[in-house]
């Protein structure tokens, strides 16, 4: 049926006939997400842009986390910044005492022993497999599957029980320390980690029976949030996103640190760069994370008690015992609580492979006890930049998944 | 090095089977119900299986090395092991404990805290006051339930601060045994109980 002419507005009779959708007076809307929104586990808020359902335009507003990390470790020795370390990402703390202790090491100059370097990999994997739990488990909970998500948390729990027999907490372990751990793991330590991997890969079975060929779960995740592999070395993106486009850079292959280079294991890669291949590399990491915490153990248990700090009066606080009886100790551990190490003046920067992707430390010492700068590459915020060029164009919907498998952690994104 | 870079096993395209959902629900189904029945059965003969704790009736026990709210030792006498030195304000990066020293001139000891106040609030259960105390004086007990209705009462002082030894048995073994070592191998130079 044709219209008259005389129903048409002026504008609209000037405007191309394949054009005249935009006639319907609609525009844009501005639809703010977050920065607490029960969809998006940490806090962030986005300011979409949307027509109907279709996402135009993101903006990413991060910082509501911000409690001055950075600063805060320059106002303590270098060991006091470890406890701060722990709370940069909940889920895998030991990572970033790890990368923080380590980038003091280097400026230290410093190697730490064998034993204590097993400890640190066996510790670190256990924290990235709680992360990769968490990373899957949420997703599927904010696509509605409510079960996986518990299996997942399941699994983590008992993953972080392993971590508290470890470290003595579930959450801000405080585990590792300057030239070495804080102690050796207890005995009953490796039975117990045996048990809880049988159980967390049972449980892994069961959440990948649930939704990884569930239709609705691949539905949501195929072709969404794609990005190309040009697009994330452009923008400096590490970690499982990148690896889930097909390039496998995984700083422990590729820069080895600790004991990586004498341990088996893979390094998963995805093809497409969409949330599910991002969701198959996690998995597959989580894997080969059980395979390397198994040979960590073998190869403690093996090799029987040994020394895990480093000798070395500068970070080493003496043993308890002596420190009660003698006066030599007493003075020295007065000497190391209240001065702490004296780092070399210069800078360094040092990185390890968190779960979420380069986690780095940038430090800088003008010779005294106390950092000069301490600077954290975080993985979250990183990778949380090209968000933008994920979902635009995509529903609204699918932002969710895309957002879950970047897995920014508001405490490490912000610092 | 050993390892080799894998590609994820990726289906191109979903077939028939995954299209239907019925296999996908049936699988589902299957798993969630191996659950519940796994647990039904745990709950009818009482051996529970089900991972949760029904706190606070249950709890867990925190293993040895658990991390607690940080209290002082107190001694057979009453009297606080405590000898006021400082270095667990030196050590603690929130600055959560305010010493106030006094002396004594009768008792072999010359010192000994007139105030002890650990501000829970800002306590971050990090363990580097126990770590550093000289006298095995500060350490975390296995207490964490804080909660309280008025940021005033979450500072503690000395009075509610002291436990007796007896009580921190295991705690003050967990860190004989693991602090006490030289550079990680076990030490054990002190057989007699520390002055």
């Amino acid at each position: 049926m044709e219209e008259s002419p005389h129903l048409l507005t002026e504008r609209q009779r000037d405007t191309p006939a394949d054009d005249q959708s935009r006639d319907l007076h609609t525009e844009h809307q501005i639809l703010n997400m977050g920065p607490s929104h029960p969809a998006s586990h940490g806090t962030v808020k986005f300011v979409i842009e949307l027509d109907g359902e279709t996402i135009v335009n993101i903006d990413i507003q991060v910082g509501y986390l911000h409690r001055a990390f950075e600063k805060e470790c320059e106002s303590g020795t270098w060991y006091q910044a470890i406890p701060y370390t722990d709370r940069l990402n909940y889920n895998s703390a030991i990572l970033a005492n790890l990368g923080y202790c380590m980038a003091v090491e280097k400026l230290l100059g410093m190697t730490t022993t064998e034993r204590c370097q097993w400890l640190r990999v066996l510790a670190a994997e256990l924290a990235r497999v709680a992360d990769h739990l968490t990373r899957c488990g949420a997703a599927c909970l904010e696509l509605a599957a409510m079960t996986p998500f518990l299996y997942g948390i399941e699994a983590r729990e008992l993953t972080w029980d392993l971590l508290e027999i470890l470290c003595g907490a579930r959450v801000t372990s405080n585990f590792i320390r300057i030239g070495g751990v804080k102690h050796d793991m207890p005995p009953e330590f490796p039975n117990r980690c045996r048990e809880n991997i049988a159980k967390i890969r049972g449980l892994l079975r069961d959440f990948d029976d649930v939704v990884t060929e569930n239709r609705i779960f691949v539905d949501r995740l195929r072709e969404t949030g794609v990005i190309s592999k040009e697009d994330c070395l452009r923008y400096g993106v590490t970690g499982p996103l990148l690896r889930a486009c097909g390039v496998p850079l995984d700083l422990r292959k590729q820069e080895p640190y600790l004991v990586y280079e004498q341990i088996d294991f893979d390094v998963p890669i995805g093809t497409v760069g969409d949330n599910y291949d991002r969701y198959l590399v996690c998995v597959e990491e989580m894997h080969q994370s059980l395979r390397i915490v198994e040979q960590c153990l073998d190869h403690l248990e093996k090799t029987g008690p040994g020394p895990v700090n480093v000798d070395d009066p500068r970070v080493r606080w003496p043993a308890k015992g002596r420190v009660f009886n003698r006066m030599e100790e007493l003075i020295q551990q007065f000497k190391s609580v209240t001065e702490g190490p004296r780092v070399p003046a210069g800078e360094g920067y040092f990185a390890i492979e968190s779960a979420n992707g380069e986690l780095g430390f940038y430090l800088v010492s003008d010779g005294s006890a106390v950092p000069y700068k301490v600077r954290c590459r975080p993985p979250s915020l990183i990778n949380l930049q090209p968000m933008p060029l994920m979902v635009r164009g995509a529903l609204l919907a699918d932002l969710i998944p895309t957002f879950d498998f970047i897995n920014m952690i508001g405490g490490e994104c912000d610092r | 090095m050993p390892g080799r870079v894998i590609t994820v096993n990726r289906r191109a395209h979903t077939g028939w089977m995954e299209r239907l959902y019925v296999p996908a629900i049936v699988k589902g189904l299957w798993v969630t119900s191996r659950h519940f029945f796994h647990n039904l059965r745990g709950f009818m003969s009482g051996k529970r299986t089900a991972f949760v704790v029904q706190y606070p009736e249950e709890r867990v026990d925190y293993p040895d090395a658990f991390r607690g709210m940080p209290v002082l030792v107190q001694l057979a006498n009453g009297e606080p092991k405590c000898v006021a030195c400082g270095l667990c304000e030196f050590a603690c990066p929130t600055d959560c404990i305010t010493i106030v020293p006094g002396e004594l001139s009768d008792s072999g000891i010359e010192r000994f805290p007139e105030a002890f106040d650990i501000d829970m609030s800002r306590c971050m259960f990090c363990g580097l006051c126990e770590e550093a105390c000289p006298e095995e004086a500060i350490v975390m007990s296995r207490e964490v339930e804080l909660a309280t209705f008025d940021r005033g009462s979450m500072t503690f002082h000395k009075k509610e601060l002291l436990v007796p030894e007896a009580l921190l048995r295991r705690r003050l073994e967990f860190i004989r045994r693991e602090y006490d070592r030289d550079h990680g191998v076990p030490a054990r130079s002190s057989s007699e109980t520390p002055s």
